[in-house]
């Protein structure tokens, strides 16, 4: 067979070859016989691998072959790598990805197992401990009693546990009084009765009590936190250590200031635990004392005293030492000690002792240098009340709170809290101020009184617009305070919104419109023009609110609605004489100027058009705020028969304003128009003299 | 998992449940057992020619293959490496069985003289039953071959990849394969076909 006859069966055999090529070599095999019978075994070959069983794959339990995976990889059924690096599946020895975590697990499984038959070995003590005075079973007792019988009032001078009583209590794991009681690993107890030394024994008794105590704290999962187990535990653990009566708590004191920052931390601990009278003063002094160290180590400890003083609500005596803490970096930087825990329960402390009247000292220093790391502290701000909101309010500004739960965090303790008007201030410069006073005021659906009023205030810090349905909604129900904020919301929108409203009859309060100007007049004059070409009966409706309700804020309003020629002359008309009754010292400068180039402008138009009375509303408004020269100058342009009247018609009124004031400036000009009509020439006499007069 | 496929791409979702199950998520590494299971049972049931042992396999397969997921790179797809270690399984089982007979429907073949015409060993299935013996005692890497490629119907790149070999290896071991059979097959092949088999 030829080499090349070789390959074609190799390729019909292993499927390369394509129709076209078996075809070929069936013709070929009609010629050569050794071709014929090579393509022959090929296709009975194949034919009869087809033939060969197949794979059951409805036999395969696919749920079972799940679970015996999942037995084998918990029961450590996996093999080693090395097949799988025979396989070239992987290029490097390493360890199963599962297994080591069993083997962690284990590992830490037996050292939790350790921690806790070495704490146990302490707790054997609680269950068959000897007797203890009364002293013990009411912690406020600042004193403890130990196995001895004699009981003795003095605090350091009771001689403590004898060198034999510790030794039998070492050696044959009882009491001296019959009890079993396990022996204290590296304890020495002093053999000779020396004070020093019997109180340096007695701390260290107390340091490493206080430690088991913790540990079987840690693993009590009734109460994980229980601050009265944590003392009842190491007091039950001391006194089946030490004989004689102990002051426990001015021994915990002075481990206050112990070596070691843990020890010292867990006396803290143990000393709010106990809660007697000098408790508070203990910590404080304690307290006091750490903070004149530099240490960064001690912050454990000042951090712990501090934690315990919120703990008994000694917020007096936290609050004085607010600065040094926050100089000493625990309310600063606490959270670079990962202590951020210890300080939301002392948010929670702070809570829930309900002193919210130290909130702004909180506040402060919070929002000096601390950074919440977490959500939880959030939470706690957020239950803190007005200070709490102060705080959030500052951290928002700051962009503390990043993510999405925290922005939540924080928006929710907004809204439970109050912010102060300053902290509103900070809320809306903040970057998502708009979007978290949306939110404030969303949650208010139906908000009464002070509710509504401080809702109203947030969007009144923020000039948020989103909040505009939510306002609107309920300035629609006649909420005078909800359309006081629409028409502090910036933008034409709230204008039309308002407009709406009173056509409905809804807005019954002047202060709306004059809050409305007040705020920005710019963008009334904007909505002025804006549906004066779309829907003058909005515009005119608008000036109308504004007349006589605007104030002089609503001046550049007036002005442009009394040139306004898409407007109906009676708004006009009406819209100038109210401009006249306006004082421009009351106006700004450049309000002012822009308002009197409006209103000539006004005026130049109007006497090209027949509307007397028109020209005449703006005759009296000009006389006002353009000054006399300018009015006379402009009725010299009327000629003589157009000026009287005109004056005329000013004098008469067009029934639009009556009032006392605007008659008296008619009346003026009535004067010097009629000098005008009769002596144009002396006109700035005539006025002269009028004025003189 | 199916919903799962046809809701994301393949590909990426697979990915996922790789990661999933590296990080310790058992029902990620169920969904991979479950989306791999046939694919892995019949390489497996084609390389050891039994359910039952294929069908073991399998789990052993699942389990160190879940066992070392962080030693998957993933720099080629997550089945490919899965049928390595599945072809690894197959051909270490075979080893261990030492090429034993095995039954897959055996019985009856060493009867009469050793030599029927291939034509009506055809018809009897016997060829069959032959070639399965055959398979058995073909090398390993070559069975595996010859199972991925022409009982399978795998991509050379894939079996290629499976076996660890280059495509061009994994064509030669094939051919090989092919050779080794038709020897041993020679008495059911060759008498009416010629005997060029080299």
């Amino acid at each position: 067979m030829k080499k090349g006859d070789r390959r074609r069966l190799e390729r019909l055999f292993d499927g390369r070859a394509t129709l076209e090529e078996e075809l070929a070599l069936e013709r070929d095999a009609v010629d050569d016989g050794q071709l014929a019978a090579g393509l022959a075994r090929v296709r009975a070959l194949l034919a009869a691998c087809e033939a060969l069983p197949q794979p059951a794959h409805e036999r395969l339990d696919v749920e079972a072959l799940v679970a015996e995976v999942r037995a084998g990889l918990e029961h450590g059924v996996a093999q080693t790598n090395e097949a799988l690096m025979e396989t070239g599946a992987v290029t490097a020895p390493g360890p199963s990805a599962w297994r080591p975590r069993l083997a962690w697990s284990s590992l830490a499984a037996a050292f939790v197992a350790g921690i806790a038959l070495w704490a146990l070995a302490g707790e054997r003590v609680l269950t068959e401990r000897a007797p203890v005075s009364p002293a013990v079973e009411h912690p406020a007792e600042r004193h403890v009693l130990g196995p001895a019988e004699a009981v003795e009032a003095g605090p350091s001078h009771e001689p403590i546990a004898d060198r034999t009583a510790n030794a039998e209590m070492r050696e044959t794991g009882s009491t001296p009084g019959g009890r079993t009681a396990w022996a204290l690993p590296g304890i020495a107890l002093p053999s000779a009765p020396v004070d020093g030394a019997r109180r340096e024994a007695a701390l260290v008794v107390l340091a490493d009590v206080l430690t088991r105590a913790e540990v079987l704290l840690t693993f009590d999962v009734r109460a994980p936190g229980d601050a009265a187990g944590f003392a009842a535990r190491a007091d039950a653990a001391f006194v089946a250590q030490v004989e004689g009566l102990w002051p426990l708590a001015s021994l915990a004191e002075a481990l206050l200031v112990h070596a070691d920052p843990d020890v010292a931390a867990r006396a803290a601990r143990y000393v709010a635990a106990r809660r007697d009278a000098l408790t508070a003063g203990r910590l404080a002094r304690a307290l006091e004392r750490e903070l004149a160290t530099a240490s960064a180590a001690r912050q454990v400890v000042r951090l712990a005293a501090a934690s315990a003083l919120a703990e008994l609500g000694a917020f007096d005596a936290l609050a004085r030492s607010f600065d040094d803490l926050c100089e000493a970096g625990i309310l600063g930087e606490a959270g670079a000690l990962g202590e951020v825990r210890d300080l939301e329960a002392l948010l929670a402390a702070w809570h829930a002792a309900g002193r919210e009247e130290l909130g702004p000292e909180l506040a402060r220093a919070l929002s000096r240098g601390w950074r919440p790391r977490s959500d939880t502290a959030l939470v706690h701000l957020g239950a803190l009340g007005r200070p709490g909101a102060d705080v959030l309010a500052r951290l928002a500004l700051e962009g503390t709170p990043r993510s999405p739960s925290a922005l939540t965090e924080t928006r929710r303790g907004l809204r439970a809290g109050e912010p102060s008007g300053d902290s509103l201030t900070l809320l809306a410069a903040s970057p998502f101020g708009a979007s978290a006073v949306e939110d404030l005021v969303r949650a208010e659906r139906n908000p009464s009184g002070a509710r509504l009023e401080r809702s109203c205030a947030l969007i009144d810090a923020t000039g948020s617009l989103g909040a505009l349905d939510w306002l609107t909604a309920l300035a629609r129900k006649g909420e005078t305070r909800a359309q006081l904020s629409l028409a502090r919301l910036p933008g034409v929108e709230p204008v039309a919104t308002l407009v709406e409203l009173d056509a409905e009859g809804l807005v019954r309060d002047d202060r709306v419109w004059s809050e409305l100007v007040s705020v920005d007049a710019g963008r009334v004059v904007d909505r002025v023009r804006e549906a004066a070409n779309v829907a003058p009966g909005d515009a005119e409706r608008l000036v109308a609110c504004l007349i006589g309700s605007g104030g002089d804020a609503a001046a550049p309003v007036l002005a442009t609605a009394a040139g306004e020629p898409r407007l109906g002359t009676r708004t006009r008309e009406r819209a100038a004489l109210a401009l006249a009754q306006l004082a421009p010292s009351r106006i700004g400068v450049t309000e002012t100027q822009t308002l009197c180039l409006e209103l000539e402008a006004a005026l130049g138009d109007a006497w090209r058009g027949h509307e007397d009375s028109l020209v005449a509303a703006l005759v009296v408004a000009s006389d006002t705020w353009l000054g006399a020269e300018s009015l006379t100058r402009a009725l010299q342009r009327l000629g003589a028969l157009r000026a009287e009247r005109v004056v005329r018609a000013a004098a008469h009124g067009s029934g639009a304003d009556s009032a006392l004031a605007r008659q008296a400036r008619v009346e003026r000009t009535l004067d010097t128009s009629r000098v005008v009509a009769k002596e144009p020439s002396s006109v700035d006499r005539g006025r002269r003299g009028n004025r003189g007069t | 998992m199916a919903r799962l496929l046809t809701r994301m791409d393949e590909a990426s979702a697979l990915e996922r449940l790789v990661v999933l199950a590296r990080g310790g998520e058992r029902a990620a590494g169920d969904a991979l057992v479950r989306a791999f299971a046939g694919e892995v049972y019949g390489v497996l049931f084609r390389i050891v020619g039994n359910h039952e042992d294929a069908e073991d396999l399998a789990q052993e397969v699942f389990v160190r293959a879940l066992s070392a997921l962080d030693l998957y790179r993933g720099d080629g797809p997550f089945g490919g490496w899965l049928l390595r270690i599945a072809v690894h399984v197959g051909r270490d089982h075979l080893r261990r069985r030492g090429r034993a007979p095995v039954l897959l429907g055996l019985t009856g073949i060493a009867a009469g003289d050793g030599r029927p015409e291939p034509g009506a060993a055809l018809e009897h299935g016997e060829l069959t039953a032959h070639l399965a013996a055959a398979l058995e005692r073909l090398p390993a890497p070559l069975r595996a071959a010859l199972a991925l490629r022409v009982l399978e119907g795998r991509e050379y790149d894939e079996v290629a990849a499976a076996l660890g070999v280059r495509p061009a290896t994994a064509r030669t071991q094939v051919m090989r394969a092919r050779r080794l059979l038709e020897r041993l097959l020679a008495p059911w092949l060759g008498a009416r076909h010629g005997r060029d088999t080299r």
